[in-house]
Parts: structure tokens; sequence; C-alpha cells
């Protein structure tokens, strides 16, 4: 389940680069905080003339002639006063709204213009496109001058200030489209669900599983154990090698640890960070399942998906190997484990699943959410990526999408596109200014700034999912109590997988 | 609990103070840059809002004037010639 790609439909739904746009926001910005000022001025002056209203009226016993007329003037000032808060009130929202829905268009305006190609970029789209092919060249020369045209212009478009992430996103699209063909000539690749035509593929996913097909790493994997990581050392273990989920052992009840309720993506964000550093102390993989039970007794499930931990073919499949596969969209250990992970959980049928992911827990999410067999399975009711390339991914438009991406973080433009513009999907693109630069634009702690700006800057349509995410997932029940499972898993026999890559490498080897 | 009627005038006093800082923020409220529908509807609720601040600014104006009278009845009335705050 893999978008095309499709170059007149990508606009993000919802841009907000504050760097770039100064005049009618700051502007606006500055109006909002003089109508604060006004509004505070007049809250006291009306409770000044309350103040006054007391005191009269506790002593209007000494002046019975004038005490009344007093009171009455009073009464009429505190009145006219509270009309001018409202006033003001009215005027503060007028702004507010005003702001949001600037920052909206304005923004997406700029991306749009940050996204048309430079000079460079004509003239070399021009001679890769027509000049070259006509004159009869042979097509690796035409990939080499390719893949130099797209380096030079996006070294200038880094030049002139394209925020990296549209930089990348366009020249990773363009690189790849070259090298693709020049990687794999047949012109198609094996997927696990077959023959697929360069067509019908992005760029980006077109590369990735031609070079795996290659070297046979599209077969590295199938050979992983799941298990629940209990207090005292208690494993309950599920093998799923061979490569299929097989019949599950359900994990006991016992084996939740009970934990503060999530109330918002900012806790559920520091549960990432908790489970990656968890992955990165027991040196296998880590993903959490946290149910969360609300007043009513209603369970919903939410996975906690970290990013990627190892370097490459590691014990932990949170390793860069699983990223080339998830962008392939080849079979991969990660997806196999997390899939486990929810069968072996005591999820009934229907129980709302929201998965929430960073990095490369985020493609996951979106990979699982995207699943026709999780989603009859389970109740998937929606997917928040956190700095994660999913603009591949064809998530049904029941299940509400929120992304976060940094404009300065590369890693949410490695699949070569913009997400789709559709009613479930809200992107935040935002710019994590000192954040980035002191903490790093991919951090989790950059991204759960940026969303907090976001929310705090009243943008309208990622408050609302927000809000629809939190319900669904009873974040936002006061009354709510949450269990946590953590499932740990790791390849079991990487020599095998090896083996098995070497004998399948080369194209369309099954 | 002894209650002096002259904090009275001084509480009308501050609340004429806070009046005249929001009249000041609303004087400099422009929309400016801002141009369009909205910001045409926002320019007929700020004068909504500056027609609001000046009536009540006229009434408590006048609220002085009659809590200054009550205060005066207070400090010659019933037996307290010198007056409440002296």
């Amino acid at each position: 389940m893999r978008n095309r790609l499709d170059e007149s439909g990508s606009t993000p739904t919802l841009v907000m680069y504050s760097g770039l746009t100064v005049v009618d926001l700051a502007r606006l910005a500055e109006l909002e905080g003089i109508l604060d000022g006004a509004l505070a001025a007049a809250r006291g002056a009306l409770r000044a003339a309350g103040t006054a209203r007391l005191l009269v009226g506790g002593t209007c016993g000494l002046a019975p002639l004038t005490a009344p007329r007093a009171l009455t003037s009073l009464d009429d000032a505190a009145g006219t006063t509270l009309d001018l808060e409202g006033h003001l009130e009215d005027l503060r929202c007028r702004v507010v709204a005003a702001r949001a829905v600037y920052a909206e268009a304005e923004n997406a305006a700029t991306a749009v213009v940050a996204r048309q190609a430079s000079v460079v970029g004509r003239v070399g789209d021009l001679l890769l496109g027509t000049v070259l092919p006509a004159s009869g060249a042979p097509r690796w020369a035409t990939g080499l001058l390719g893949i130099l045209f797209v380096g030079v212009n996006a070294a200038q478009d880094a030049r002139r200030g394209v925020p990296g992430l549209v930089n990348v996103q366009e020249h990773l699209r363009a690189g790849a489209r070259l090298l693709g063909p020049a990687v794999n000539p047949t012109g198609r690749v094996l997927l696990p669900r077959g023959w697929v035509p360069l067509a019908e593929t992005t760029p980006v996913e077109f590369l990735s599983s031609s070079l795996l097909d290659l070297t046979g790493l599209d077969h590295f994997g199938g050979k992983v154990d799941v298990w629940v990581s209990e207090e005292g050392g208690v494993r309950h273990e599920s093998s799923i090698r061979g490569g299929g989920v097989t019949a599950h052992v359900a994990v006991p009840i016992g084996a939740a640890v009970a934990i503060a309720p999530l109330r918002s993506v900012r806790d559920v964000l520091r549960r990432l960070r908790g489970t990656a550093a968890g992955a990165d102390r027991s040196g296998v993989g880590r993903i959490e399942l946290v149910a969360q039970r609300d007043a009513a007794g209603t369970t919903a499930w939410t996975v906690v998906l970290p990013g990627t931990r190892e370097a490459f073919m590691a014990v932990n499949p949170q390793d860069h190997l699983s990223n080339i596969q998830l962008m392939g969209d080849e079979r991969d250990d990660l997806l196999l484990a997390a899939k486990q992970a929810l069968a072996m959980a005591p999820v009934s049928p229907g129980d709302p699943v929201v998965f929430v992911g960073h990095s490369q827990g985020g493609i996951a999410a979106a990979e699982l959410a995207a699943d026709p067999a999780v989603r009859a399975r389970f109740g998937v009711a929606g997917v928040v990526s956190v700095g994660s390339p999913i603009g591949q991914v064809a998530i049904p438009e029941t299940v509400p999408v929120i992304s976060l991406e940094n404009v300065d973080d590369v890693v949410p433009a490695l699949d070569g596109l913009a997400n789709p513009s559709a009613a479930n999907r809200v992107t935040l693109q935002f710019d994590g200014g000192a954040h980035s630069a002191v903490l790093g634009p991919h951090d989790l702690w950059t991204y759960e700034a940026g969303y907090d700006r976001a929310l705090a800057q009243d943008a309208v349509s990622l408050i609302e999912a927000d809000s629809g995410l939190r319900a669904v997932a009873n974040w936002s029940d006061p009354g709510a109590t949450a269990r946590v499972y953590t499932f740990e898993f790791a390849r079991t026999d990487r020599v095998g997988s090896v083996l098995e890559a070497i004998l399948h490498a080369g194209y369309g080897r099954r | 609990m002894f209650i002096d009627p002259s904090s009275a005038v001084a509480g009308v006093m501050a609340a004429q103070y806070q009046l005249d800082r929001a009249m000041e923020a609303l004087a400099v409220a422009d929309p400016e840059p801002w141009q369009g529908a909205a910001a045409t509807a926002y320019t007929t609720a700020r004068d909504a809002a500056r027609v609001s601040a000046h009536v009540a600014e006229a009434r408590l104006r006048h609220a002085r004037e009659c809590v200054r009278a009550f205060e005066q009845e207070c400090s010659t009335w019933a037996g307290f010639p010198g007056g409440w705050h002296r």
C-alpha cells in the first residue's frame, strides 16, 4: 500500500516557517500584545470600580443622601467597562484567528516558492530530459551528469536559504530518479507483493528496493524472537522464525506495569525517549504498548515506536537495514516484531490503537496503520509521525495522521516526497530555530518544542487533530488509568540471514 | 471593621487610570499593513471598542463626582466633623 509519486497534489496541509514570514505576522503579533495590554487594563479598571462599589456599599449608612447616587453611578461605570472588556476580547480573538490564517497561507506560499527549481535546475532538466537522450549519449553518462547537476543545484539552493527539508526532498527525488534506472536497468523490482514496474513506485522506493534486490538484503530477516520484558527478568517468548506471524503466546495481564496516564502527544514523546534509552541499555529492540482505560472501562492502545538505534544488520532490528527495507517496501524485522507484539498483547477486537513513532518508528507506525491485515484485526485510530519520511505510505482516509517535520531536519525528506494533502492528514512543518542549533534538528526535544509552539500559536488544523487524537486514545479522560507492556525483540540468526542474502543476490531471485 | 469611605474615590481614580491605559492601547491598535475584509471587520470592532471606552470614561468621571460628594457627606454627617480620613 504505497503512494505513487504525485507532484501535482503534494502540498502540505499546514506549513509554518516562522523565520521566513516577518512583516504581517510580526505586526499582527504586536497588535495582539497591544490588545492584551488593553484587556488587562480594562480588567484592572473593572476590579478598581468594584472595590469602590464595595467601599461605598459598606458605608452607605453614613451618607444616606448621596450614597444611592454614588452606587448607581458606579454600577453604570462598571457596566460600560464590562462592555469594553467584551469588545476587547472580540478584537483579540479576531487578531489571533487572522494571524493563524495568515501564517498558514503565507507560509504555504513561501514553501511553494522555495520548491521552484533554480536556473541551474532548469538547464539540467533540459539537458537531461531532451538534449542528451536525443544525442544518443549512453545511460551511464546521462546518469553521471544528472547527479552532478543535482548536487550543484542542491548546493545552490542551500546557499540561497532553501530549508534543508525542502532541499533534500527535491534533490533526493531527482537523484533517485536518475540513479534508480542506472542501478536497476530491468525497470521493475521484486517486492513481497510481486513484480512492480518502475512507474508504480516512487523514485526512492525503486532505488531502495533495487539496491536490496541486487545485494540480496531483501532476504535478510524473518528470524526474530519477541518477548515481553517483565520486572524480575521473566520472558514470555513467541518465535516468528520463518518470516510469518505464528500462533502467539498471550501475554498475562500481570506483565503490564502501571504508569501515569498519557495526557498529550508530549507525554508520548517522553515515553519515546524512555523506550529508546531502554533499547540502548539492553542492546535489543524495544517498543511499548500502553493500555489506557477510561472511566467507562473502554481501553485504547498507544503503540510507542522509537527511532533507529543501531547501524546495520544488528541484533536489534531497529537499525539502518530496516530503514532501507521500510523505504523499499520490503519485508523487515521491525514490522514483523511490532505485529507480533500486537498479536501477543491483550488487545480486544475494536479497541482503538494509535501508533506514535519517531524517525524510523514513524515509518513503522504509518506502515502498520496502512497494513490491511492490521486494520482488519485492530481498530486503527490514528498515527503520529515525528521526523519521519512517510510521504510514500498510503494511509487510509479513515485514519487521522499528524506528521511533525522540522524544516532543518533532512530525515523526513528521505522519502523524496511531500506528505499527501488529504482531509485526514495534518503535516506541521516548523522552524526548529535555536532548538535545532543546540539539540540537533532531529532531536525529540526539538520536536516537542516545535509542537508546543504550534499549539500555542493557535494552529487551528493542528489543534483540531490533536484534540481528536486525545479523545480517541483516552488521553483526555481525566479519570483514565494506564498500564504499559514493554516488548523486546532481537534477530536470532544473523549468520543464516547473511547466507540467505548471498544466495538471493541479484535481480528477481526469490 | 473600620472602613474609610475616602478609599472609594481612590478606587475610582485607579479605575480611571487603568481605563486611560486601555484607551492609549486602543489608540495605537491600527491594522496598518493588514488589509482586506478581515481588516475592515477588525477596524469596525475596534471603533466599537473605542466608543465603549469613551462611554466608560464619561461614566467613571461622573461616578468620581458622585463618590466625592458621598465622601464629603460622610465627613460632615453623623457627628464626625473631622472627617473619616483625617
